[in-house]
């Protein structure tokens, strides 16, 4: 199956959310990668149909989603950023709604819903309302509903936001077990989410596609750009106006700083291996982690 | 007739053997229809395929009511129409050139093959021309599967057919549309 | 034309060389096609989906739509003769479809429709069957009420006409506004606007009511046409439009 954007654009206003953007994904991990705002989720919301393009289109396999219409939906799964829920539902209970929507034969629902609320950990809480679940569970509901229909095609808009680092490594461990002969587009702003699941990433800048490669290619992109220094608190100030900083560790001795320069940045850098997050910074100038 | 039926319902229920059948049988039919239109067999080959496609995505909304064949090429039509649509800077550049080239000719009395005439007349004439004096379809089914009324078909054909063989003859198709 | 230039084209296009598509080309497209065969494993009938819907009917809408039922029924019944009993049922007759719809936003959040949207039976399905529902409700809600009235020696046809009449008029509005706002304030707006000004008019003027009455059978059935026609049409509207509509009240 071929999932191909043409030209698709999305105006709010005088604002260009989506600018004609390009891509063709065939099966695969694809990390759809840029800060808040780039843009995402209005991409993702015109690829699964439920938000009209100001222009172009959105096909599978060169016929337009919108034409497939329920046959496409029939092969979709979609976790937005937002998980909406009904609170005086049961985990099960909504499951079950949202199967039978779904077109799942309820004979063959109960044992897919179980199936599913024991991957991602929600097995002994099936029978709890959901208005009682926190924000990382209704998360994980968000992404079992996704697959209740075994999708050939699963978009997953910042899939890990809000989970903490050990639902993360689970969903990891979800979705490469997942990603044989299925197209899976996961967006987000964290790296690392992404650094060992895609296999193509996009860059994705004030809607506009800047970069759509594999990540070696990224990574080989700001190869002998990215530096290692240890500094001084009064050094790391100066060198922040001048150049982008993509990681800051406390040693004891001082900050060993992570540089992305075309030149080398001070008398005692070093050339060092670069990563996907110097990628992104490369591009994107700031980082948005929390631990710096 | 009863036998295409009988397969229709099979494909109805998911029979993946009778989608092939009806496949092999309509594909060369289909793909003709798309390359008297482009005269490119890439583009040709991807209009087949995403009409194959519809048709078996529509195939449940299918009433075995009139020609399965009818049925078909009225999908391919509005396909092909889409596909003018999305491309429609690109065609018209290319039927300017292709007027171009041919006024500006130095040869004006070669005689060029039907092919590359159909290319030079108008869409809406080469349709319902391809239509009828390739497929034998009845003015009438024409008129269903275009969508349009009975008499807009026959003109469309007899002013595409006099332009057709002045094409053909070699003489300037006078510019008249 | 004449046939020997139909026999000339005929001919001419008999010589035109179709390149050859290979066996393993059209294999491919059979590949890619089967995609997209029907999966008869995957069927939900419509009948499921409104099952479906009434279980998430919240209670609250079946108890009020009782209580106003059987209050009128009474009134009707047992009320003084100045009140008549057309005018209460043209006042009251629109509300369970209206509620229907109201319920319909209350309880939605536009995150949810983003998850529904997405199923292959989508919302267009869902609202539809919800909206039936309600129409559904209404219907047995009017014929009840009607029954009550027999007893009071008026036209029971006429009664029930100009009930749906004024259901499906409030309907058609009602939808208007769900469309355009998606929210359920302004249909409670539209729902108590009616009552308001419909109880006004009537006891204040029994000379509308007289009017009522006194229309032709045949100009009811008219009206009464009119109202079901608009309603349908913009229900096929709605429907048309919901995929990209955001609708619901709870924001996110």
């Amino acid at each position: 199956m071929k999932l191909a954007t043409h030209d698709l654009t999305k105006n709010f206003g005088d604002k260009c959310a989506v600018d004609h953007v390009n891509l063709t994904f065939e099966r695969g991990v694809y990390g759809l990668l840029g800060p808040n705002g780039a843009g995402k989720t209005t991409l993702m919301k015109m690829m699964v149909d439920i938000l009209p393009p100001s222009s172009g289109q959105v096909t599978l396999d060169g016929v337009p989603i919108s034409e497939l219409g329920a046959r496409y939906r029939d092969i979709l799964g979609y976790m937005p950023q937002e998980i909406g829920y009904y609170r005086n539902f049961t985990a099960k209970r909504f499951l079950n709604y949202l199967a039978v929507l779904k077109g799942i034969p309820s004979k063959n629902a109960a044992g897919k819903i179980d199936m599913l609320l024991n991957m991602v950990g929600l097995a002994d809480v099936g029978r709890k309302k959901l208005g009682d679940f926190s924000g990382g569970m209704i998360r994980r509901i968000g992404i079992a509903q996704a697959l209740l229909n075994d999708p050939k095609i699963l978009v997953l808009d910042e899939p890990t936001a809000g989970l903490d680092p050990k639902e993360r490594i689970r969903f990891r461990n979800i979705l490469s077990e997942l990603s044989a002969d299925r197209i899976v587009i996961l967006s987000t702003h964290i790296v690392s989410d992404i650094e060992s699941i895609a296999e193509k990433v996009i860059l994705l800048k004030s809607g506009k596609v800047i970069g759509f490669d594999t990540t070696e290619n990224l990574l080989r992109s700001v190869e002998g750009k990215v530096w290692m220094a240890k500094v001084g608190h009064q050094e790391l100030k100066q060198m922040k106006d001048q150049y982008v900083i993509s990681n800051i560790l406390q040693k004891a001795d001082g900050l060993d700083v992570r540089i992305v320069s075309e030149t080398k940045p001070c008398k005692q850098a070093v050339l060092t291996s670069p990563s996907l997050e110097d990628v992104f910074v490369y591009h994107f100038g700031k980082l948005e982690i929390n631990n710096v | 007739m009863v036998d295409e039926i009988k397969i229709i319902d099979r494909i109805k229920n998911g029979d993946r053997y009778a989608m092939d059948m009806l496949i092999k049988t309509y594909y060369q039919s289909v793909f003709a229809y798309f390359y008297c239109h482009t005269g490119s067999r890439e583009v040709s080959m991807d209009l087949t395929q995403e009409v194959f496609i519809k048709v078996i995505t529509y195939i449940e909304g299918y009433k075995n009511k009139g020609r399965f064949k009818a049925w078909l090429f009225t999908v391919a039509a509005n396909h092909l129409r889409n596909h003018w649509k999305h491309q429609r800077v690109h065609h018209t550049e290319n039927e300017l050139k292709g007027n171009m080239i041919y006024i500006d000719s130095d040869d004006m009395s070669e005689k060029l093959d039907l092919k590359q005439a159909l290319l030079r007349i108008p869409h809406d004439q080469r349709e319902p021309i391809i239509l009828k004096y390739y497929y034998g379809f009845t003015t009438k089914e024409i008129s269903e599967i275009l969508a349009e009324k009975e008499p807009t078909i026959k003109g469309r054909i007899r002013y595409g057919l006099e332009k057709l063989k002045k094409i053909l003859r070699g003489e300037p198709d006078g510019q008249s549309r | 034309m004449d046939n020997q230039d139909d026999s000339f084209i005929s001919e001419l296009f008999e010589k035109i060389e179709i390149p050859a598509v290979s066996a393993d080309e059209i294999e491919f497209v059979c590949d890619t096609a089967a995609n997209y065969l029907p999966n008869t494993q995957k069927k939900t009938s419509f009948w499921e989906i409104i099952l479906l819907e009434l279980s998430t009917v919240s209670l609250l809408f079946w108890a009020i739509c009782a209580a106003i039922m059987v209050f009128s029924a009474i009134m009707i019944r047992y009320a003084s003769l100045e009140i008549s009993a057309i005018a209460v049922i043209a006042v009251i007759s629109p509300i369970p479809l209206l509620l229907c719809i109201i319920e319909l936003l209350k309880n939605r959040n536009p995150a949810v429709t983003e998850l529904e949207k997405v199923c292959k039976y989508n919302i267009t399905q869902l609202y539809v069957a919800k909206l039936m529902i309600g129409l559904f409700c209404n219907l047995v809600f009017l014929s009840f009420i009607t029954v009550f009235a027999a007893g009071r020696d008026i036209d029971v046809v006429r009664i029930m006409l100009t009930g749906s009449t004024v259901m499906f008029l409030l309907g058609f509005i009602a939808l208007i506004v769900t469309c355009k706002i998606g929210k359920s304030l302004p249909v409670m707006g539209v729902l108590a606007g009616w009552i308001l000004i419909s109880s006004v008019f009537i006891s204040q003027d029994n000379y509308l009511v007289e009017i009522i009455s006194n229309i032709q059978l045949m100009g009811l059935v008219a009206f009464f046409i009119i109202s079901a026609v608009l309603f349908s049409y913009y229900l096929y509207v709605f429907a048309k439009q919901i995929q990209f509509l955001r609708i619901g009240d709870i924001e996110v």
